[in-house]
């Protein structure tokens, strides 16, 4: 197998979210807890999870928008957790982010031409002369006219924003971009072409993707392998196609049975969860999804109480944290 | 659930205030609703030739243009579009709650006979919330940050019920469980901003339940929350209507959502319906370009065996402010021919109810778009005729289809 483009280990991010009198933290959010995953060059990473999981940290933490409070990212055989900012920097270059929201990820008073090239400049990326050219190919990159480039965002669509957006991740040359929901603000028939642009631009760019989403749809038609966030844990990852045929974690089937039919024939009786996401502020030991989980009683003289299951392998490329599985207990 | 206190509750509460005819014909409806299909019970809402302008500096909007539709008692509809093509103009059109520039300018709303539109102020607020209510789209907007859940919840209960305040605030505390929040009593005091996405949601949706409406539009009532929420609402609002027997305008551009929970399915696109039939044939048989569109570009529909890539619609939707002379979708259409550019095709009613606005028969030549029609005048010849079958595609087999004519088309898709 071929190394990981970028390697994710026990990786933490908490929030202090109360400090008592003398300044000692008395509670905390724990929105990645110990978290491991490996992203392969090439491929195309699904994370999926409900709002409030951790997957946009998990995001974030990548394009060094927050710093770890525990664990490694390892890229490239270095550290970048351990590295000093500035020379973290360097590396975070190959690592660029798609926003969720194009209206608000953009800037309105300056025209998409100078968003672009915002960071061929500040990276000096390239000559000042050949920045223009690089501007107007980067827009034909993404499906839009060069001429557009003394544009305002308000003049853009949803769908247009979005593909300015890709534009200034791809200037950067990156290796790795993190897209943090990019096409759940966008009319259906709108999705279907940014989508179709970005797996257009994996093969033209060469290009690896970690694709945060909330549903497993989208992430079906994109993704690769698939990892399914729940409260700050992986509880299950999988190549797409064996998730789908044969998820295993109970809280993967219930987002399976979440997705929508297209064919009123087939309603069927869903796998409905109960009550929202727990909080994740001072969890309680043990299985994340155990209050919610509706295969509890099915394993006798399991932890799900007391720990929270390992992340196993239970078959090849196949990993649940669930005890309901022999191989985790 | 504690339903049956809740209609307890509603009968007293009626019964003192001594204006709930529409509600009791409500129950009625219930009440006959499992032995009739939805189509056959009574027309409680119908819309006819809806018109809603936006005069701007820059121009004259026509959000709405010309729309026809109604609601049964009992049914769930769905009124299904992108942004801007005037779904949630239309539904705050019925209920008058339109902001300037907006204004309707053509059409009536006859609800239960009265035609909304010329209701004077009064009238109509006493249907608002009471007989008709809305689900807005964003929860996280609709509630007022200063006010408990309970001072938003009884006001609308206290208004329109004439409890005093202490059964007002039962009443709250009944629906708020009827829509699954835990612990309705002490959450009933908290503020919006306690409460998650879901449970707003829940919020708006117990609001709008609060008073037994006969019909509740709900406008992209899942669309900000998570997928596994989604479908806890939705069940909900499946289950309330099994149990009141409310009618539903649904409003999305969800077609998932759709398939889920519509009897019934309006296609807008621009304004204007395009494709209306039951959910059932719309989903297996969509005749209009948009529609077919619109199904083929959702993402995870496709089987995980095939790695292609999604079909979109080329395109965007059309300037507003500047629409195609014809057809509104011919610019982004692939089966397009010259009459569509220059020429409004109609609505036209087909066998079973369906309606349809196309000149084009796409299920003709399944294989490739842009089918080149014959000129024979039997065929769907692409000319405007008056009768009813007029540009209707020829189509095989199918009893809910259009009427069948019998072309080479038709047998060729069959």
């Amino acid at each position: 197998m071929t190394e990981p483009l970028i390697s994710l280990r026990n990786l933490s991010k908490h929030f202090t979210m109360d400090r008592d009198l003398l300044g000692r933290t008395t509670s905390v959010l724990k929105a990645v807890d110990d978290l491991s995953l490996d992203i392969y060059p090439g491929e195309t990473f699904g994370l999926v999870g409900e709002s409030g999981c951790g997957k946009t940290t998990v995001g974030k933490l990548l394009v060094d928008l927050y710093e770890p409070t525990a664990g490694e990212i390892v890229y490239d055989g270095v550290d970048l957790a351990g590295l000093p900012r500035k020379e973290r920097r360097r590396y975070c270059r190959d690592i660029q982010l798609i926003f969720q929201d194009p209206y608000a990820s953009l800037n309105p008073r300056m025209t998409v031409g100078d968003i672009i090239a915002e960071p061929i400049r500040v990276n000096r990326l390239q000559p000042a002369d050949q920045i223009d050219d690089r501007v107007g190919y980067l827009l034909n990159a993404v499906g839009l006219s060069a001429n557009y480039r003394n544009r305002f965002p308000h003049e853009f669509s949803g769908g247009q924003r979005q593909r300015v957006g890709i534009a200034r991740a791809l200037a950067m040359e990156p290796k790795l971009i993190v897209c943090d929901e990019p096409v759940s603000a966008l009319d259906v028939s709108i999705q279907a072409q940014v989508l179709n642009l970005l797996d257009d631009l994996s093969e033209e760019f060469g290009l690896t993707y970690l694709f945060i989403a909330h549903g497993l749809n989208v992430v079906k038609h994109i993704s690769d392998r698939v990892g399914v966030m729940y409260l700050g844990k992986l509880v299950e990852v999988a190549p797409k196609r064996e998730l789908y045929r044969n998820p295993l974690h109970p809280y993967t089937r219930a987002l399976l049975s979440a997705i929508p039919v297209t064919n009123p024939a087939h309603r069927t009786q869903r796998v409905l969860l109960e009550g929202d996401v727990t909080s994740p502020i001072d969890p309680k030991p043990g299985c994340r999804f155990a209050s919610r989980c509706y295969a509890k009683g099915e394993c006798t003289g399991c932890a799900c109480d007391d720990e929270m299951p390992p992340l196993v392998e239970v078959s090849p490329g196949h990993f649940v944290a669930c005890y309901l599985h022999p191989g985790t207990r | 659930m504690t339903m049956p206190d809740a209609m307890n509750t509603t009968a007293a509460g009626s019964s003192a205030a001594g204006a709930h005819a529409a509600n009791a014909a409500n129950a009625a409806d219930a009440a006959g609703a499992h032995a009739a299909t939805p189509s056959e019970r009574p027309i409680i809402l119908d819309v006819k030739g809806l018109s809603t302008d936006f005069v701007m500096k820059r121009g004259t909007v026509h959000a709405v243009r010309d729309v026809d539709f109604n609601v049964h008692a009992g049914e769930v509809l769905a009124i299904v579009g992108e942004s801007g093509s005037g779904k949630s103009v239309a539904s705050l059109s019925i209920l008058q709650l339109l902001q300037a520039p907006g204004r309707v300018v053509a059409g009536e709303v006859c609800y239960r006979g009265r035609d909304l539109l010329a209701l004077p102020k009064r009238e109509m607020r006493d249907i608002r919330g009471n007989h008709i209510s809305m689900i807005f789209q964003e929860p996280m907007t609709s509630l007022n940050p200063v006010f408990t859940i309970e001072d938003q919840l009884t006001e609308s209960i206290r208004t329109h019920m004439g409890l005093d305040k202490k059964a007002a605030s039962e009443r709250a505390i009944e629906m708020l469980r009827l829509v699954g929040i835990p612990s309705p009593e002490k959450r009933v005091k908290e503020y919006p901003h306690q409460m998650s996405g879901g449970m707003r949601q829940r919020v708006m949706t117990a609001m709008a339940l609060s008073c037994d409406p006969d019909l509740l539009i709900a406008d992209e009532p899942t669309t900000a929350l998570d997928v596994t929420i989604q479908a806890q609402i939705l069940a909900l609002l499946a289950d309330l209507r099994e149990k009141i027997g409310m009618a539903v305008i649904l409003i999305t551009h969800d077609l998932g959502v759709v398939a889920e929970s519509a009897d019934r399915v309006v296609v807008m696109y621009c304004g204007q319906v395009v494709e209306e039939a039951t959910a059932q044939t719309l989903f297996e048989r969509p005749l209009h370009p948009y529609t077919l569109g619109l199904l083929a570009s959702i993402p995870g529909m496709e089987d995980t065996e095939t790695d292609e890539q999604l079909y979109m619609i080329p395109g965007m939707v059309p300037n507003p402010l500047n629409l195609p002379p014809g057809c509104a979708f011919a610019p982004r259409c692939t089966f397009c021919i010259e009459q569509c550019k220059s020429e409004m095709p109609p609505l036209v009613e087909l066998e079973g109810g369906r309606k349809l606005r196309c000149f084009v028969d796409v299920t003709a030549e399944s294989a490739g778009p842009a089918p080149t029609l014959p000129d024979e005048p039997t065929g769907p010849a692409p000319t405007l005729s008056d009768e009813p079958t007029g540009p209707a595609p020829a189509s095989p087999v199918e009893s809910a289809g259009p009427a069948p004519t019998s072309t080479d088309s038709g047998e060729a898709s069959a």
